[in-house]
């Protein structure tokens, strides 16, 4: 194998890693009260308005008098496949007189791509699906957008209208700038939590309907116990996601991190404003307690750790099991699937723990747009603010994001007299309108990830089935909903200093986590765990992170 | 041609032995292939062995259908067969004057050639030099040029060449011929084991690349199965994005990647027979004596 | 011994290359390819000494020296990653290179033509099956209710988790690795036997020789160079595990054994510095490897007078 395609794969597993710190549905996006100190002014005058060549504004369509494309990468799914004809893009042009240059990636491939072009200086003008721009700040190709969010009326408005400011702080870089433009939501989503067999916990006794909301982790276990007894079955969850899914959503509420969580084992003490290296902490240890006695009692199965999530959703498949960790799109791919044909599927509220009935999903912000520096050198100063006045009707005006979730009213929907969106009966789309012949996103482009994030909550329920909505309602009445931490601003240099102590001490972290679930390692050995934690930098970390908090508490209103 | 032996022991080993190899190699293949053409159900039910279960080329059907797939196959061929006949000139052109010790410049030139194996430029700078200084970017060029040749097979050419008898080439110089006359005539035609291996492995090679178009190229037209086959195999990204899968795509979804895997490799398996020709014994009698 | 009589070195070497100048010129082309596509870029590992936090200024800001050579020479976690490759390579490679050579000298035996094709072609099918599904396989296979320990339990003992423990990993990596590659690996071997001279083996046969005998002194040295020249590449590249393989089948449980330097490279993430970070990594693999080739070069010369060099 040639040298090329190994120093090539060495550099290329480093810009994969951005991807997969993405992959945390409860990683970064914390808020904190106060506002941003150094808030754009308002968008005084910014109501909308005529610029000589084209209409915008809040309550109006953006319009270009002259025809105008703009670069942007596109990524890919194949599960609905680019093409060129998607009514999708018709009707934006139509509406917009805006056409896209597209470099279309594949989307397992989007985040090399990303960050190849951006890091040659080749990047398009608008690049959709960050997750996690913080790699690209100091590289100077992109636009600290937060300077320029005063010319985006809808955007402004939607940070207004829903108390974005403090969710805002998350995505403040060192110098007090953010650099993305972020999917915003007026309620937080679901987030991911457990799918159970409904049908087989209540045989086994468990009043599902009347005491769910109310379980705390302990319930959860006593219930999962009965449907142990009652089946007798091996093992009653086997879990996909390696584990990362359940091991997170039980961290926030044992005031913890793990799983795709992990990140650097700090949590935030709001009554102390300081960082507490937490996963060496008794709290760590009743939570590891936790899930060692669901593998000695034989409710979870080891094997959920490191087996691939095809194997864990077959064995539910098949009702080998009766839990798995799961979104509330999985439920309705998988109710499809499931063998036993009166298999009844119910998605549970995540359980509360020792620290509370505490909401896990609280980030309102998700993937966003970045702007290239390219798209300012290239267009000026007016074409730019041009530019960012099509991205905020069409990504941040409830008429671009209705047309980029539903289409196009009387050809893919209509609308009731209450207003209402119903989709039409001969469109499938997110378990709506099963069996239907066509697919909102495969045949017209619409409803798929580049486009259709972000909105009013009434725009985010409408796309649910009406279990989802149960689902949302369920978490909204029963569950706390929580004050994150601040941003760690790092400088770059801080970054890297950072990174030296947190890979290895984390890794150390993770191993023994899984060590001491499984019962590879015996807990009676904690405190050395504890030292050994402490010898790998755990003081150090919190020390740097508070002290970097201290410099930047301001920035973010403490 | 050999006298035949008597069947011995040895033999009735060898084969034993040859039996579990081919069951031990063969036998996942044909779970694939059986997988593809299993039902879905059957799959998770955990019947499929190496029979399909509850036949179905239902999965076989949606990918065929797709107008695309026939295009990112032909994509396929084209990249591999220039890139193959550009690498396997390129690299037989480099390797003959290698493979003479009595060119005093080997001994830089071997070096130069090795050191490469160990140090790349990384990803940012071969980007920068294919896509952007050289304009390559989107064209068949920046797949087939960049990995033309490769120290490995240079190497393994040129030990090849090395052992070819010099008394074949002396007696063509004698006889008149040049180095290029030689090279062309004589020790091409000689080295047909090593050149149908490095076709072989160059084929398969650009075959399976999905990397370099997967950074070079921006039309979707331009694809190769290759990188079709791994945005479908490879789902091991985040699963929170928008968009869940339709019906259809969830009812073939457990085989899609069986079937994926099957139409994208079958072709490039069926060259091996092809190849296999050129590795017949006994090529050297007749050029010594003649 | 007058001046005049010796020709300078210089002058030699001018005369030496103006004489095989028809052979030289096969090596102008190749050569500016060389130069372009693998050298040109190479200059930008010099932001392994330099700070490079991206963006097109591809060599960096500032110059730092050895700074990011420090910062993992110091780390004892990418000693462990550093300890594993190595481990797992050598392993790899002390399994692999006797298997594949005695495979190739068995498949050479086969007399029924069709029988040996058809061998041949079906011990190369796993070379073709994409990383991710061997992957998934091999977990399956050793998966606690998978066959190999379901004949564990059938033969009375317990069954064990392979893949969540660091000591299996190395038998893992090693069993699936010759899965892959025993019949890929051939190729090499089968395409050199060809070209021995078939007059020798007639010789050698009229001395008596039996097929062993005929393998130890007609096959192995008329292939030698072949097989050495693979040996030495191998060990040249003995720290270059599979990224793609160990990420996919490792897992926290296993990072003592199963974590090799690209995966905790890969870990380490993206921050500002650290395409440096990786990149001196990689000049670091490479030194050494240039080091490891030459020496078993140097090895191979004096041992079997054949090298790559």
């Amino acid at each position: 194998m040639s040298k090329f395609r190994r120093t090539a794969g060495l550099v290329l597993t480093v810009f994969m890693i951005a991807f997969m710190a993405a992959c945390t549905s409860s990683g970064n996006g914390k808020n904190a009260s106060g506002s941003i100190a150094n808030a754009p002014s308002g968008g005084a005058g910014n109501e909308g308005g005529e610029a000589p060549d084209y209409t915008f504004g809040v309550d109006r369509t953006f319009h270009s008098n002259e025809p105008v494309t703009y670069s942007m990468m596109y990524s890919d799914h194949e599960n609905y496949p680019y093409r060129k004809d998607w009514r999708l893009w018709s009707a934006i042009r139509e509406k917009t007189n805006v056409t896209f240059d597209l470099s279309i990636t594949a989307r397992t491939e989007y985040e090399n791509q990303k960050s190849l072009l951006i890091n040659s200086g080749d990047a398009p003008y608008i690049i959709p699906k960050t997750y996690d721009e913080s790699a690209f700040v100091s590289s100077g190709q992109i636009v600290p957008v937060s300077d320029w969010v005063q010319y985006m009326p809808n955007y402004m408005k939607a940070v207004k209208d829903w108390g974005m400011e403090e969710d805002l702080k998350a995505k403040l870089q060192a110098d007090g700038k953010y650099y993305v433009l972020p999917g915003m939501w007026e309620v937080a989503g679901g987030g991911y939590s457990y799918i159970i067999r409904k049908d087989v916990f209540e045989k086994a006794g468990v009043d599902v309907k009347g005491q769910e909301a109310n379980w705390s982790y302990e319930n959860f276990y006593e219930a999962m116990k009965k449907v142990k007894a009652y089946t007798g079955a091996k093992y009653v969850l086997s879990d996909q996601f390696q584990g990362n899914s359940m091991l997170n959503i039980a961290a926030v509420q044992y005031g913890v991190t793990g799983g795709w969580g992990l990140s650097n084992g700090l949590v935030f003490d709001h009554g102390r404003q300081q960082f507490v290296f937490a996963d060496a902490s008794e709290d760590f240890k009743a939570y590891l307690e936790y899930f060692h006695k669901l593998i000695k009692d034989g409710i979870l199965d080891p094997e959920s750790f490191t087996q691939e999530d095809d194997a864990a959703q077959a064995k539910f498949f098949k009702g080998d099991t009766y839990v798995i960790s799961g979104i509330y799109q999985n439920l309705a791919d998988f109710k499809s699937k499931m063998q036993d044909p009166n298999s009844e599927l119910y998605m549970i509220v995540q359980p509360g723990g020792p620290k509370g009935m505490l909401r896990v999903e609280t980030s309102r912000l998700e993937n966003g747009i970045m702007i290239s520096q390219n798209a300012l050198d290239d267009l000026g100063k007016d074409g730019f603010i041009k530019m960012l006045r099509f991205i905020d009707w069409l990504w941040y005006s409830n008429e671009g994001q209705t047309l980029s979730l539903w289409g196009v009213e009387g050809e893919t929907y209509t609308v009731d007299a209450n207003g209402k969106i119903a989709l039409n009966p001969d469109i499938y789309y997110n378990g709506l309108n099963e069996g239907a012949p066509k697919q909102l996103n495969v045949d017209y482009g619409f409803g798929g990830g580049v486009f259709a994030y972000g909105g009013s909550k009434e725009l985010r329920m409408s796309k649910m089935t009406d279990g989802e909505k149960d689902y949302m309602d369920r978490i909204l009445n029963n569950r706390k909903p929580r004050k994150l931490a601040p941003p760690i601003m790092a400088t770059p240099e801080e970054s890297e200093q950072l990174n030296l102590i947190t890979t290895p001490l984390m890794d150390y972290v993770n191993t023994m986590t899984l060590k001491f679930i499984t019962g590879q390692e015996s807990l009676s050995n904690w405190d050395k765990y504890v030292a050994q934690v402490e010898a790998n930098g755990s003081q150090r970390l919190t020390e740097m992170a508070n002290s970097i908090f201290q410099k930047t508490k301001n920035l973010l209103g403490y | 041609m050999r006298k035949s032996r008597s069947f011995g022991a040895f033999d009735w080993i060898n084969g034993l032995i040859m039996i579990l190899v081919v069951f031990f190699t063969l036998y996942p293949f044909l779970y694939l292939v059986a997988q593809s053409f299993s039902s879905e159900a059957a799959i998770y039910a955990g019947k499929v062995t190496i029979w399909p279960v509850e036949f179905t080329a239902k999965t076989y059907e949606v990918i065929l259908s797709k107008p695309d797939f026939f295009r990112y196959y032909w994509n396929t061929i084209v990249y591999s067969v220039v890139g193959t006949f550009i690498a396997v000139a390129a690299t037989a052109v480099m390797s003959y004057p290698l493979s003479k010790d009595k060119l005093r410049l080997n001994k830089f030139f071997i070096p130069f050639v090795l050191f490469t194996m160990y140090f790349g430029g990384g990803l940012i700078p071969n980007y920068l030099l294919i896509a952007k200084t050289l304009g390559m970017r989107d064209t068949i060029w920046a797949i087939v040029i960049p990995g033309a040749i490769s120290a490995f097979n240079v190497i393994l050419m040129k030990t090849f060449f090395a052992g070819l008898p010099s008394e074949v080439e002396e007696a063509a110089r004698v006889d008149g011929l040049d180095v290029f006359g030689i090279f062309a005539k004589i020790v091409l035609p000689l080295s047909k084991p090593i050149l149908a291996t490095i076709t072989l492995f160059v084929i398969v090679g650009l075959w399976n690349n999905w990397f370099g178009p997967s950074l070079y190229l921006q039309s979707k037209e331009k694809w190769p199965i290759a990188l079709y086959l791994r945005q479908i195999i490879d789902n091991a990204v985040s699963p929170t994005e928008v968009g869940a899968s339709s019906d259809q795509a969830a009812q073939i979804a457990a085989s899609v990647k069986s079937t994926a895997m099957v139409l994208t490799s079958l072709p490039i398996i069926c060259v091996y027979p092809f190849v296999q020709k050129y590795f017949v014994q006994g090529m050297m009698i007749g050029a010594v004596k003649g | 011994m007058e001046a005049a009589d010796k020709p300078a070195p210089a002058d030699a070497l001018w005369k030496h290359v103006r004489k095989e100048w028809k052979l030289y010129s096969f090596l102008v082309v190749p050569v500016i390819y060389f130069l372009i596509f693998k050298y040109a870029p190479m200059l930008g590992n010099i932001i392994a000494f330099r700070k490079y936090r991206g963006g097109p200024n591809i060599f960096g800001t500032e110059w730092v020296g050895f700074a990011y050579f420090r910062m993992f020479l110091k780390d004892p976690s990418f000693w462990r990653a550093f300890f594993n490759d190595l481990t797992l390579n050598v392993s790899y490679l002390a399994v692999r290179f006797p298997l594949t050579l005695t495979f190739a000298l068995l498949l050479n035996e086969l007399r029924r033509v069709k029988w040996k094709k058809f061998v041949q072609t079906v011990s190369y099918l796993p070379h073709f099956i994409s990383m991710v599904i061997v992957a998934g396989m091999v977990k399956e296979m050793v998966s606690l209710t998978g066959p190999i320990n379901s004949f564990l339990a059938w033969m009375g003992f317990e069954r064990i988790p392979f893949i969540s423990l660091p000591e299996w990993f190395p038998a893992i990596y090693v069993a699936s690795g010759i899965w892959q590659s025993l019949g890929w690996g051939t190729i090499l071997y089968l395409a050199a036997m060809t070209a021995i001279n078939t007059e020798l083996y007639e010789v050698a046969k009229i001395d008596g020789a039996n097929r062993f005998r005929l393998a130890w002194h007609v096959t192995i040295p008329g292939i030698l160079p072949t097989i050495m020249v693979l040996l030495i590449l191998d060990i040249g590249g003995i720290l270059g595990s599979n990224f793609e393989k160990i990420l996919l089948l490792y897992n926290p449980l296993t990072y003592e054994t199963a974590d090799v330097i690209s995966t905790y490279v890969y870990r380490m993430g993206i921050t500002g510095g650290n395409f440096s970070y990786a990149t001196a990594v990689g000049l670091f693999e490479g030194v050494i490897g240039l080091i490891l080739v030459t020496a078993a070069n140097q090895l191979s010369k004096r041992t079997t007078k054949s090298g790559l060099w």
